[in-house]
């Protein structure tokens, strides 16, 4: 009772705190990626990038992850800081470097002999505002994200200011979670957490971290359902990707937007992959394909 | 997970400990799963605000932390990325050099495709080539040395160039360099691959023979994950996970290339799908899909899923007496 009264009189943060936090909302908002140009996107959006196996979430969330990172001057980027969650395990450095190289020959290209930097000072400028952990369980995802804080307010201190938070992918322990609660503890202490739990705990601190920071969080789902049936995917013009939820409702309120993948697409020269807005949603897919120096739209 | 009065934070008073236990928050899982961090850390006291930190210091050190990207290529440079070559021309062209160490590659395909055919030549091409330790777990009695001896023969004498027999006990030292572990049940695969990823990781205390464990195969994953698999049932797929999970530990922690088999089940329209369902499909980095030519007697892969080339390729391969042969493929 004497807490909650202090509580209320004590507030949460002082005005100063507040407008300091949304106005540097003075940011580079280049679209991060073509298929989410349509949305216009700010701080503390949930994105949600859903899909089967094999179409080019992860794809996408790195060549975000690279536009976010390079300079604005001549290269078009936020150059902002990067939190990249890996779930799955599936993250590759290489192609990170790789991706980071293309862009940055071809903003040299572009430049036309102006005053250009070192390439590999950009490089590695690029790569220390880039923060990786994996992790191997929902609790070790837990632990990262409350420790995280710490390590970017060390970073903002620096003069780093983070402004993507993504995660790769968040579906990676549905299985896991839901087994460990169905096993029944052996004694009364040891009552297993549930899926709910764990992924109420999951969005609390996420929602923390990206409301202090201002970040931009974008997530990967990969679908655990087969598709049901394949007239959809015939017509690739028609709208309806399929999309089944099974992350819990906690999960599902948290996001705001969501965006679905599929491909490749069968019976093309070139290997394209669909995207459709399903939340806001819009009609039309856009269609695209995959190089080195980011996603074209392809008509 | 441990109590927090267990942990001996020096600021936990017995007043901040009732705070904390009016709110539920007794152990440390408590505190991940319930704990407010902005909200205790604005309302209470220094000695509150103290305890949150050192309970936060206690997890940091639990686990790696984050890692900036520079660090990360650093690191990969100062190890050196290997691929691993297959011992089959055609599919290490495909590939971009071979098994790349730190994924997971598995090979889709139905019965008498050439899969275990195509793991036994890995085997005996890393295992001569790079002189490097390959386990290899086989779950379906498929496992044949006397084959293998023939491939790393024929290897030994493409590279030597010389026609008349091997010395054997230069084909004994190769041979020495292959670990053949049987497992026929999740269970047993399971305990042998956390005692595998638990010795290497063991640097001190490694036995000489995992020192240099560069290629791990498990021919078939799918025969060891089928039979506990069925329909939605929630038990069969926490412990398909659990075996990706384990897997993914040995390639990315003990950096090792991990190459499994998978089978076909029945699609629509009658074309084969991979088994093991959609859960398993994000699993592996690569995934081989090798079908059978009758027509040329070739096998066949095509690359259904890589996490950075473009899945348009194809390679061809015969098997014949002295190992498999690349083949030209048919476009």
């Amino acid at each position: 009772m004497m807490m909650d009264v202090r509580e209320w009189v004590r507030g949460h943060e002082s005005v100063a705190c507040m407008l300091h936090r949304v106005l540097t909302n003075s940011r580079c908002t280049t679209p991060l990626v073509a298929p989410l140009q349509q949305v216009a996107l700010q701080a503390r959006d949930v994105v949600e990038v859903a899909g089967p196996s094999g179409s080019a979430k992860s794809e996408l969330l790195l060549q975000a992850a690279v536009t976010c990172l390079l300079p604005e001057r001549l290269y078009g980027g936020w150059e902002g800081g990067v939190l990249w969650y890996d779930l799955d395990g599936h993250f590759d450095i290489l192609r990170l470097v790789c991706l980071l190289q293309a862009r940055i020959h071809q903003g040299k290209a572009l430049s036309l002999g102006g005053l250009i930097e070192d390439g590999d000072n950009i490089m590695n400028a690029c790569l220390e505002r880039f923060l990786l952990t994996r992790c191997y369980n929902s609790f070790d995802f837990i632990a990262a994200l409350q420790t995280t804080r710490n390590q970017v307010k060390e970073a903002q201190r620096q003069g780093r200011s983070m402004r993507l938070l993504i995660i790769d992918s968040i579906g990676a322990f549905y299985w896991l979670d839901r087994a460990a609660s169905l096993v029944a503890g052996a004694s009364i202490e040891s009552s297993r957490p549930s899926i709910q739990a764990v992924t109420r705990a999951v969005v609390r601190e996420l929602h923390q971290l990206s409301n202090m920071h201002g970040l931009l969080v974008l997530a990967s789902k990969c679908s655990i359902f087969s598709p049901q049936s394949s007239d959809a995917r015939k017509d690739t013009r028609r709208a309806g990707l399929q999309h089944r939820e099974y992350m819990p409702a906690e999960w599902q309120e948290f996001v705001t937007h969501r965006l679905l993948l599929q491909g490749p697409m069968s019976g093309e020269a070139e290997v394209v992959f669909i995207s459709e807005w399903q939340m806001p949603a819009l009609s039309g897919v856009d269609r695209f394909t995959i190089e080195n120096t980011g996603l074209k739209l392809v008509i | 997970m441990p109590k927090l009065i267990e942990l001996g934070l020096p600021s936990l008073t017995p007043e901040i400990y009732s705070i904390l236990a009016s709110q539920g928050i007794i152990s440390v899982e408590d505190f991940m799963l319930s704990a407010d961090i902005s909200k205790l850390e604005a309302w209470g006291s220094g000695t509150l605000k103290e305890v949150v930190a050192e309970i936060l210091h206690y997890l940091e050190c639990q686990r790696v932390g984050l890692k900036s990207g520079l660090r990360g290529v650093q690191d990969m440079q100062a190890m050196g990325i290997q691929y691993l070559p297959t011992g089959c021309d055609s599919l290490d062209a495909i590939l971009e050099g071979g098994l790349r160490e730190g994924t997971l590659t598995e090979l889709v395909g139905a019965s008498a495709t050439g899969k275990t055919q195509l793991c036994m030549q890995v085997a005996a091409s890393v295992a001569y080539k790079c002189r490097a330790l390959v386990a290899y777990i086989d779950t379906c009695h498929s496992f044949s040395s006397i084959r293998v001896a023939h491939m790393v023969g024929t290897l030994i004498k493409t590279s030597e160039g010389h026609q008349g027999g091997v010395a054997a006990d230069e084909l004994g030292k190769v041979l020495k360099g292959i670990l053949k572990f049987s497992a026929f049940d999740i269970y047993s695969a399971l305990s042998i691959l956390h005692e595998l990823h638990a010795s290497i990781s063991n640097n001190f205390q490694a036995p000489e023979e995992f020192r240099h464990l560069r290629l791990l195969i498990v021919d078939s994953a799918s025969s060891l994950i089928s039979p506990i698999l069925g329909g939605n049932q929630i038990q069969g797929h926490a412990l398909m996970v659990g075996m990706g999970a384990i897997l993914r530990k040995l390639a990315i922690e003990n950096h090792l290339a991990v190459l499994i088999t998978n089978h076909t089940v029945g699609g629509e329209f009658g074309q084969p799908k991979p088994a093991l369902g959609e859960s398993w499909k994000r699993i592996p980095d690569v995934r081989l899909l090798l079908t059978h030519n009758p027509s040329s007697n070739a096998s066949e892969v095509a690359v259904i899923k890589h996490s950075s080339i473009a899945c348009n390729k194809q390679a061809s391969f015969c098997i014949t007496k002295r190992g498999l042969q690349s083949a030209e493929a048919e476009l």
